[in-house]
């Protein structure tokens, strides 16, 4: 997709997202209450500890903080959005548009959520760390590394959810969806409770599969949890989990446009 | 005549899960799903106060009792009053809401009795799974008082939860759609007694307490079932509370309805 192109799908994001700003005001109460629980129950089981598993109450602090500014950007809808348009069909006419559909959608949510951050949880987010001052030492390579890595995270979210979306089509249904990546990103991705305190057995389930990579890791980087080696493992295994969902996500993609095509949807 | 009205309700109920047969797969997988979804935190709860022994001096098994309890309120409440609650702005906006009225059912009657939620078995089999789970970990003996006690306190949650989905629905006589708001009142601040509000901020406590009694579902109960003495500072009374405050905040949410449906039927569409 061309710059320009990119630039105007995202604006019309934006867009979106200031008229249902109703919507936004909303959610920035959602966010609010949801930092109060969480720093509430990490105030309480920290009580009376120092370090558990060398994981401190400030570093838990600035693990949930950053986890919710990181929701939105990678709690996507898109699983719904993609289901509902193949299950009534609709999807015939995005798959008329002359720029990848897949594509457009991304920078689509992207411009949306942009608003969604910046207006309902950046605030929130700042506005704990104000009140709670986490002592905390943030290198300046951990941030730098943060970016990329929560920038691949957001990738293999959406093509994560946009498959899920993709496979509903199979079964004309689409409300379970939301519930069951629910239950898995609860589950694997360590964005709630971190993997850090997992039982060993779990723990290895979730190293091995892709959710935790999408929060957890670029999180585990940012403040400081994270070897040097395992950095750089988690960059390789955040590229090579992409590269084998852009794969997954095309077969799925042409197996769902060629049922549409000879079904008529 | 209440002979009649018994037998339109059962001729309603028949109806509707005749319906639901006919899409039993989805209705199945649907709660499959939730069934898995609430697994699932029940779990990571688990994982996380384990790990760090207690939480507030709450055991593991202790929080996983308040979240069973306060599911089984919420599915009950939702039994009765969620699709009144959700069906309520198309019903307002198609003008079918209208022909209601004049109906031998009050309106919400008929809403409650017309179409029962089906959509809370989920809830239900995982919620009494875990609280089961949770009073066998605790050596909790029930016996039969405790049982019939426990039955009662969950009467009164579910009048607490159920009242929130009427209340909540009132907005919509004059608002498009209640979604935020229902997330917000229902979901949200209700996950906030998931965990023993003794956690919190004493504001959050006084809200939970007294504006929206969420509080009174399982927290307070819970100290009499769990042997616990934390009343927050407020009289050791309202541990048996839940009952009482479960009718008393029903009637404030009918008085909002029928607040709502006085100023809807006023202005005339």
């Amino acid at each position: 997709m061309r710059s320009a192109v990119i630039r105007r799908v995202v604006a019309t994001g934006f867009r979106r997202g200031l008229a249902y700003r109703g919507n936004a005001y909303l959610q920035f109460i959602a966010t609010v209450l949801n930092l109060v629980i969480m720093t509430s129950i990490w105030g309480a089981l920290y009580a009376a500890r120092g370090a558990v598993e060398g994981v401190t109450y400030d570093d838990m602090i600035v693990f949930a903080v950053v986890n919710a500014v990181l929701m939105p950007l990678t709690g996507t809808g898109v699983a719904w959005t993609v289901s509902s348009r193949f299950v009534d069909g609709s999807i015939a006419d995005d798959l008329l548009r002359p720029v990848s559909y897949k594509w457009y959608l991304f920078f689509d949510e992207l411009g949306e959520t942009i608003f969604d951050v910046g207006l309902t949880v950046l605030l929130p987010a700042a506005a704990t760390l104000l009140i709670i001052r986490p002592q905390i030492d943030i290198g300046f390579a951990q941030l730098l590394l943060f970016f990329p890595s929560a920038a691949l995270g957001v990738l293999i979210a959406f093509t994560l959810e946009y498959i899920l979306g993709l496979t509903s089509f199979w079964l004309r249904t689409a409300f379970y969806l939301s519930w069951v990546s629910g239950a898995l990103r609860e589950i694997l991705s360590g964005r709630f409770v971190p993997l850090w305190f997992y039982p060993p057995a779990l723990a290895a389930v979730a190293m091995a599969l892709p959710f935790r990579l999408v929060a957890f890791a670029p999180v585990a980087i940012l403040i400081g949890r994270t070897t040097k080696t395992d950095i750089l493992w988690t960059f390789l295994a955040q590229l090579g989990w992409l590269a084998a969902l852009l794969v997954v996500e095309r077969i799925v993609w042409r197996r769902a446009v060629h049922v549409i095509t000879i079904e008529g949807g | 005549m209440r002979v009649r009205r018994l037998a339109v309700y059962w001729a309603f109920f028949l109806a509707e899960a005749r319906i639901r047969w006919q899409h039993r797969t989805a209705w199945v997988l649907m709660r499959v799903s939730q069934i898995l979804s609430y697994g699932a935190a029940f779990l990571m709860i688990y994982i996380m106060v384990e790990k760090f022994g207690s939480i507030g001096d709450w055991s593991a098994p202790e929080v996983l009792f308040l979240y069973a309890v306060n599911l089984i309120c919420y599915a009950l409440g939702g039994f009765f009053f969620q699709i009144p609650s959700d069906s309520l702005p198309n019903l307002v906006r198609s003008g079918e809401f209208d022909l209601l009225m004049v109906r031998p059912l009050t309106p919400l009657e008929f809403l409650v009795f017309r179409q029962l939620s089906s959509g809370y078995a989920g809830h239900l089999v995982i919620a009494v799974i875990v609280l089961g789970l949770s009073v066998r970990a605790l050596g909790i003996e029930l016996g039969a008082a405790g049982m019939g006690y426990l039955l009662l306190v969950i009467v009164g949650g579910s009048f607490i939860h159920g009242s929130m989905f009427l209340i909540t629905a009132v907005p919509t006589f004059w608002m498009v759609q209640n979604q935020a708001i229902r997330s917000i009142l229902q979901y949200q601040m209700s996950s906030f007694v998931r965990y023993p509000i003794s956690i919190y901020h004493r504001i959050v406590q006084v809200v939970l307490t007294f504006v929206v009694p969420y509080g009174f579902v399982s927290y307070y109960p819970a100290q009499e079932f769990l042997g616990r003495n934390e009343f927050l500072g407020f009289a050791p009374i309202v541990r048996y509370l839940s009952v009482p405050v479960g009718v008393l905040f029903f009637f404030v949410a009918l008085g909002i309805w029928r607040w709502g449906l006085r100023r809807y039927s006023g202005t005339g569409s």
